[in-house]
């Protein structure tokens, strides 16, 4: 019996058992419906970045549906159980590790998949509709990171959960959900956690299912310059991405059992003493500025700009270098926010939230 | 001008960056139970916040509102404070406020199991909790849950052969990319 593949790369040539078991499963669940065609260049790390992001994704499903069997998401015993998992060598330390390492690389990954998208003009006609959805997830996965941060309800998530609560006021009614008088008999806490398990989820999958449908609907973008001859199917990109798979798992069980994330303390009431993670200390410098209205309006004129960079650069130039204002503004941009978090790490948080202004 | 217009915009928003030390004051609390367990807060998150601890410390001491705090190793805290000893400072305050220290389950404790009966008539007022030091296990408890959990590499075997295993799957998906790494250029 040979084993030949046709050109696509998934389907048995021979009519053996194994072809024969292939048509039928085929039939059925139409997989050679993954053997369409895509660039090579799709296989390359920078084009790669969005693959890897959903591979992120699926492993903090799988570590978050775990470790939910070891939190009970309440403030009386929330900080209790972290920290009951993270003594000893347990499933649940490790699960925690790679949960912690898993959602810092993704968020990396989302960032470096935008760049990539923006530096080589991937958002432009007729993709400006994914990029729109893709700002989306970014904000999605920005707002489980936050929530994720909360529910260790140490002194940090303590004082997130503040923040959450003074920009909800702020927002007066349409930040309702923000605020305790929501569900007075339910804690925060516990609306959080709804929030990080089921209802961010349940919309990141929606915009998921969004991204990739455009992006089946429009192909993957040109390399600007010139992509090289040639196609390959996707299933060889899926495949690719099952190599990429490998190190990232290995790299956040490597970090979890090297790098253990630590829990603070059980929180204290009225007192600023942490600083935000590291994707919150440029928004954290504004804070500092003009207190919680500089950390709502930071966000907002943020995430306003990235929704208008279709309209913002429309002309039909995707090379970076032939669009110098759109770079120059993007990587000022980038330096002015790393600049921003550098700041805010070094200098001296102030009160913003409860007894401060 | 275009390029002028983006570095001055980076300019503007370093600038202001910049303005982060100008630290917002905030109000103190009135009551010297909370400005000792703020205190307490913040020495533990923070040691280098002594100065905040401190001027706490001296509103507690100078409070009209004195319930639940021995004020006596207040200022006995404070002074160990002068002298740089945190350790000593927060097992002080932690006495100071022993008998009203928000009760914490002991570490591993699980919640209830299954939810209370409901409740049919009036919730009888609990008896308020008679003033009482702290034994020394609950004393180290309310010490450890007020400090980081600092874990690390222990080189344990398991989790030597889980690093054995994530260095081979990262070694295994390496070699995969690099064997098919002419496919991306064709």
């Amino acid at each position: 019996m040979t084993t030949g593949r046709d050109p696509a790369g998934m389907r048995p040539r021979d009519a053996g058992t194994r072809g024969g078991l292939w048509r039928a499963i085929d039939e059925r669940l139409g997989l050679s419906e993954l053997t369409y065609p895509v660039p090579r260049h799709a296989n390359s790390l920078a084009y790669s970045l969005g693959g890897i992001s959903l591979i992120g994704f699926a492993v903090l499903i799988i570590s978050g549906v775990v470790l939910a069997q070891y939190y009970p998401p309440v403030p009386e015993f929330a900080n209790d159980s972290v920290r009951a998992m993270m003594r000893g060598i347990s499933v649940a330390r490790i699960v925690r590790g790679v949960h912690y390492w898993a959602a810092q690389i993704v968020l990396l990954t989302v960032l470096l998949h935008m760049l990539r998208i923006f530096f080589t003009g991937a958002f432009k006609m007729p993709r400006e509709a994914n990029w729109i959805v893709g700002v989306g997830l970014l904000a999605l996965t920005i707002g489980l990171f936050f929530t994720g941060t909360v529910l260790k309800w140490d002194q940090e998530g303590f004082e997130a959960l503040e923040h959450n609560t003074a920009i909800g006021e702020l927002l007066g009614g349409l930040g309702h959900w923000f605020a305790h008088a929501f569900a007075e008999n339910v804690p925060l806490l516990v609306r959080l956690y709804i929030a990080h398990v089921s209802i961010l989820p349940g919309l990141l999958l929606l915009l998921l299912g969004a991204h990739f449908w455009l992006i089946k609907t429009h192909g993957i973008s040109p390399r600007p310059g010139g992509s090289p001859a040639g196609v390959l199917p996707f299933a060889s990109h899926l495949t690719h991405l099952g190599k990429y798979a490998l190190v990232f798992v290995g790299v956040v069980l490597a970090l979890a059992v090297l790098l253990p994330p630590t829990v603070g303390p059980a929180p204290v009431e009225g007192i600023e003493v942490t600083k935000p993670p590291w994707i919150f200390l440029p928004l954290f410098a504004f804070e500092n500025w003009i207190g919680i209205p500089g950390l709502l309006w930071a966000t907002v004129v943020f995430f306003t700009l990235l929704v208008c960079v279709p309209l913002l650069d429309r002309s039909p130039e995707v090379h970076a270098r032939r669009r110098p204002a759109a770079t120059a503004v993007a990587v000022v941009v980038m330096i002015g926010l790393a600049a921003l978090g550098i700041l805010a790490w070094v200098t001296t948080g102030a009160q913003h939230v409860g007894g401060g202004m | 001008m275009r390029v002028l217009t983006a570095v001055v915009v980076a300019g503007f928003l370093v600038g202001i960056g910049a303005t982060g030390a100008l630290a917002h004051k905030g109000k103190l609390p009135e009551d010297a139970l909370t400005l000792v367990r703020q205190a307490s807060g913040l020495l533990a998150q923070n040691p280098g916040m002594s100065g905040e601890a401190r001027e706490r410390l001296e509103a507690a001491l100078t409070s009209k509102k004195t319930a639940g705090v021995n004020l006596e190793q207040v200022r006995e805290a404070l002074a160990a404070l002068e002298k740089r000893d945190i350790a000593a400072v927060r097992r002080l305050l932690l006495a100071a406020i022993a008998p009203t220290v928000v009760p914490q389950p002991s570490e591993g404790t699980k919640p209830p199991a299954s939810t209370p009966a409901p409740v049919v008539g009036p919730i009888p007022s609990p008896a308020p909790p008679a003033p009482m030091p702290m034994s020394p296990p609950q004393m180290e408890l309310a010490m450890r849950m007020a400090e980081p959990l600092k874990v690390g590499f222990t080189r344990s075997t398991v989790e030597t052969v889980l690093l054995a295993v994530s260095l081979a799957l990262i070694g295994f998906g390496v070699a995969a990319l690099w064997r098919s790494r002419g496919e991306a250029r064709g």
